[in-house]
């Protein structure tokens, strides 16, 4: 049966499913118009873009944008801030979620919605305004941490000037913020485990701590893995708003705080020059897509299922 | 049959899908090409063929677009019918003013710019937003020699001569300067409260030092201030007095006997080590917030008088001002001599875009706005009994809720037009004027350093070294004996060819030897 109805299908494949391609048209469209045809501009990277010549009159200058991120070692520093910090998230985003998740699972159900809408409400909150509720905590003065410091007799601690600090804090708000969401998601994927398997490991005189051991987390794992995959293809690109907005761009914190974003917002901003952009652009875009790649590859040996593609 | 049918409907479905995504593409577009084509038009009619200002009453008139940094006006419309009127009668154009908010200025314009959208004129500086160097490199301007001379002979004659030669690049002239304080003087300003308190005689101040034991009584006994603000670069001149360093760009520097560009931070010229070294010993006293590197907010404090003195441009008039803003009285005290550079020459201009339908109208604007007092008045404040009220003769003053009040009148063209506002001092303008007059010109008035691509990706790095140190050692707060090392090093390693100061060198000695002397 399988095989016949294959064989039709190539004969006439194409034409045959026009009506569900032509579903697809829009989507088709939309993409060509907004995702490739944009693309044409990734050749500004290799250009000394001028307004008055165009993107296609102005001058090729091969790799020499790219030169300029590969000048000293500010770029060694961006980019392992960017992969360090980023790998601290991925680390710390599912070990809190999946815990959370965890514990929510063994909580009444009564109050598992004001739980979780407790936890996922930093998560609506835009960095710009996180960053005040910052200076609140660390402002020299007034800030609330300063304060505590202060009436134990401690110094008051210059935080928007020492660099050191800001990798704990950056984590830290990074749980508090994703936590909630991160949880929700594997609350939802325990949800999906059937129940015989607790009934089973109950009628075998599994504890809780067992079951979640040997049923929960190992179920979880591939959820886990997904969502990390997503992850890595981003571990080149930072959350531009947490660590530009947070730190408030202060200069003493860029040997820890500097990412990959905020280093070409400045230059752009600054110098105004699109081609460098676009190549730094074009340089994470790649590196990204590496990653992603080659992660998936290892995953794919390891767990077929668990692989992206 | 039915699969024909369906076929065909499918088709429909699919043409007719295309056919809206389509149009709601194109909808916009429309709208921009059929204005643009109307643009053409009227360039076709007006610009070529009758350049002559008085003489085209038949024609179609012109809009000009001109964009402004600033906070835009509840009642820009009625102030531009009243403009119109008068740019109808003399150029026979119209004035489209659009006014983009502080914050959004810079960015939009570089967008606007990048992407060749149509408008005629905007406002630029060399340093500060949309900057001169980096259009004019980027062939966003138009250079404007020509059309000076044919179409804005009154207000080319009006600015001295050696203000033109401070705005050429390569040669061209590529904007029309506002005429204005054109010499720059670093001074100091203190609260009038705090300085009778304390009677600290402050009109015989004379270096930072004569400052200190104002800052010691403000430590001392005024637990709510902080004696002193810190602001990068502008404390610069303090130590020194009048040593008049000409910056390059960022952080090259030459001084006016040798004209050889050296590294402000490099162990070859120590005066920011000085400075830093001065800055150091004051944040030592205490004179300085503890925190003062990570400070980038300062006007909310100025407002509530939190600081006892701070460091400034002087120009005759700017304590009558700052007072006006900051709601309490201020005394001014002016720290160097007035000296005319390059760089404060080009504090404030406006620049024809290359994509400009109609550059010979928009030079005919300049011209009217600069030597028409009427016209320059009503753009800087509005309309007579709506928006504000003469108090005598030359003195106005804003009726609340009146809609328009620009604010930015030095950014429409000579300032010298412009009415006095109450509280100003008549007289400032021909004080000023005396000013501009008196200050010595820097010997390179009219250089002009033009960067490279390649020396422009150094600098991008430079710029990030430095910033995550000049704010601690312009603030004091890192001791430059251990940081300044290292800024050295780093600088050293991003350009161990000294690449920035050797095309900056050429570019000076190579102007040195068209214009000396």
């Amino acid at each position: 049966m399988s095989i016949r109805h294959k064989k039709r299908r190539s004969r006439s494949g194409f034409f045959k499913d026009l009506e569900l391609l032509s579903m697809n048209l829009p989507t088709i469209l939309w993409i060509v118009i907004f995702s490739y045809i944009p693309m044409i501009g990734i050749i500004i990277a290799f250009k000394t873009y001028r307004y008055d010549l165009g993107i296609f009159g102005s001058e090729w200058v091969g790799l020499e944008n790219f030169k300029f991120l590969f000048r000293n070692d500010i770029m060694w520093r961006i980019t392992r801030n960017t992969i360090g910090m980023n790998v601290l998230f991925l680390i710390v985003g599912p070990l809190f979620g999946v815990t959370f998740a965890i514990l929510l699972n063994e909580v009444s159900s009564k109050f598992v919605r004001v739980y979780q809408t407790t936890m996922f409400f930093p998560h609506y909150l835009s960095w710009v305004v996180v960053s005040y509720l910052f200076v609140g905590l660390f402002d020299m003065e007034l800030g609330i941490l300063n304060r505590i410091i202060g009436f134990f007799g401690g110094e008051a601690v210059m935080w928007y000037n020492e660099a050191k600090h800001w990798p704990v804090i950056l984590v830290l708000t990074s749980i508090w913020k994703h936590t909630g969401y991160h949880a929700v998601i594997y609350f939802a994927a325990i949800m999906g485990i059937n129940h015989d398997f607790y009934e089973a490991a109950r009628i075998d005189g599994a504890s809780k701590l067992q079951q979640i051991r040997y049923i929960t987390v190992p179920l979880l794992m591939p959820t886990v893995i997904m969502l990390t995959l997503i992850g890595i293809g981003n571990i080149f690109r930072a959350d531009f708003g947490m660590f530009y907005f947070l730190t408030k761009n202060s200069g003493a914190l860029y040997s820890t705080t500097d990412v990959i974003d905020t280093y070409v917002f400045r230059t752009i901003r600054e110098f105004g020059q699109m081609h460098i952009g676009t190549a730094v652009g074009l340089y994470q875009a790649l590196v990204g897509l590496i990653l992603v790649t080659t992660t998936n590859f290892f995953v794919k040996k390891y767990d077929k299922n668990s692989a992206l593609y | 049959m039915k699969r024909k049918l369906n076929n065909m409907l499918s088709w429909l479905l699919l043409i007719v899908l295309t056919g809206v995504l389509l149009a709601g593409c194109g909808a916009k577009d429309n709208n921009e090409n059929g204005e643009k084509t109307n643009a053409n038009n009227d360039n076709v009619s007006n610009g070529s063929s009758n350049n002559d200002t008085g003489s085209s009453q038949k024609e179609e008139p012109v809009e000009l677009i001109w964009y402004l940094i600033g906070s835009p006006q509840e009642d820009e419309a009625s102030v531009e019918a009243a403009v119109n009127e008068i740019l109808l009668e003399s150029i026979n154009a119209t004035l489209d003013m659009r006014v983009l908010d502080w914050g959004e200025y810079d960015q939009k314009m570089q967008l606007k710019m990048a992407s060749g959208e149509a408008f005629d004129i905007c406002f630029s500086s060399l340093a500060w937003v949309n900057k001169y160097v980096d259009g004019v490199n980027k062939g966003a301007f138009l250079p404007l020699d020509d059309l000076l001379a044919e179409h804005a002979p009154n207000y080319y004659k009006m600015i001295p001569e050696k203000y033109w030669e401070a705005t050429k690049i390569n040669g061209d002239i590529y904007c029309a300067i506002n005429y204005q304080t054109m010499a720059s003087m670093g001074g100091v300003f203190m609260p009038k409260k705090i300085v009778d308190k304390y009677n600290f005689d402050y009109e015989n101040v004379k270096t930072a030092k004569d400052l200190e034991p104002y800052l010691e009584a403000i430590r001392d006994n005024e637990p709510g201030m902080y004696p002193a603000l810190t602001k990068e670069w502008i404390t610069f001149y303090y130590p020194e007095g009048d040593t008049p360093i000409h910056d390059v760009g960022g952080y090259l520097a030459y001084n006016t006997t040798d004209y050889s560009i050296k590294n402000e931070f490099s162990e070859e010229d120590i005066f920011s080590e000085n400075v830093f070294r001065f800055m150091r010993d004051w944040y030592l006293k205490g004179y300085f917030r503890k925190d003062a590197a990570s400070v980038t907010e300062v006007e909310s404090d100025l407002k509530i008088m939190k600081y006892g003195v701070w460091p400034g441009t002087y120009k005759p008039g700017v304590e009558v001002e700052l007072s006006n803003k900051y709601g309490y009285e201020i005394v001014a005290v002016p720290m160097t001599k007035p000296v005319i550079q390059t760089r404060s020459v080009l504090s404030g201009m406006n620049v024809i875009s290359r994509t400009s339908k109609n550059p010979e109208k928009a030079m005919a604007l300049i011209e009217q706005v600069n030597t028409n007092k009427e016209l320059y008045n009503l753009l800087a404040f509005g309309i007579e009994g709506k928006h504000y009220q003469k108090i005598d003769d030359q003195t106005i003053e804003k009726i609340e809720g009146g809609g328009y009040w620009s604010g930015i009148a030095w950014e429409f063209g000579n300032q010298f037009n412009a009415y006095y506002t109450k509280g100003q001092k008549p007289g400032i303008w021909e004080e000023t004027i005396a000013m501009n007059e008196a200050a010595i010109s820097s010997p390179t008035l009219g250089f002009m350093y033009v960067p490279s691509e390649e020396v422009k990706a150094i600098d991008a790095t430079n710029e990030t070294i430095q910033k995550e140190y000049i704010a601690g050692l312009t603030t004091g707060t890192l001791d430059p004996d251990k940081y300044l090392p290292i800024l050295r090093e780093k600088l050293r390693k991003n350009d161990p060819d000294d690449k920035l100061i050797k095309e900056a060198q050429e570019q000076l000695d190579a102007w040195l030897a068209k214009n000396k002397k």
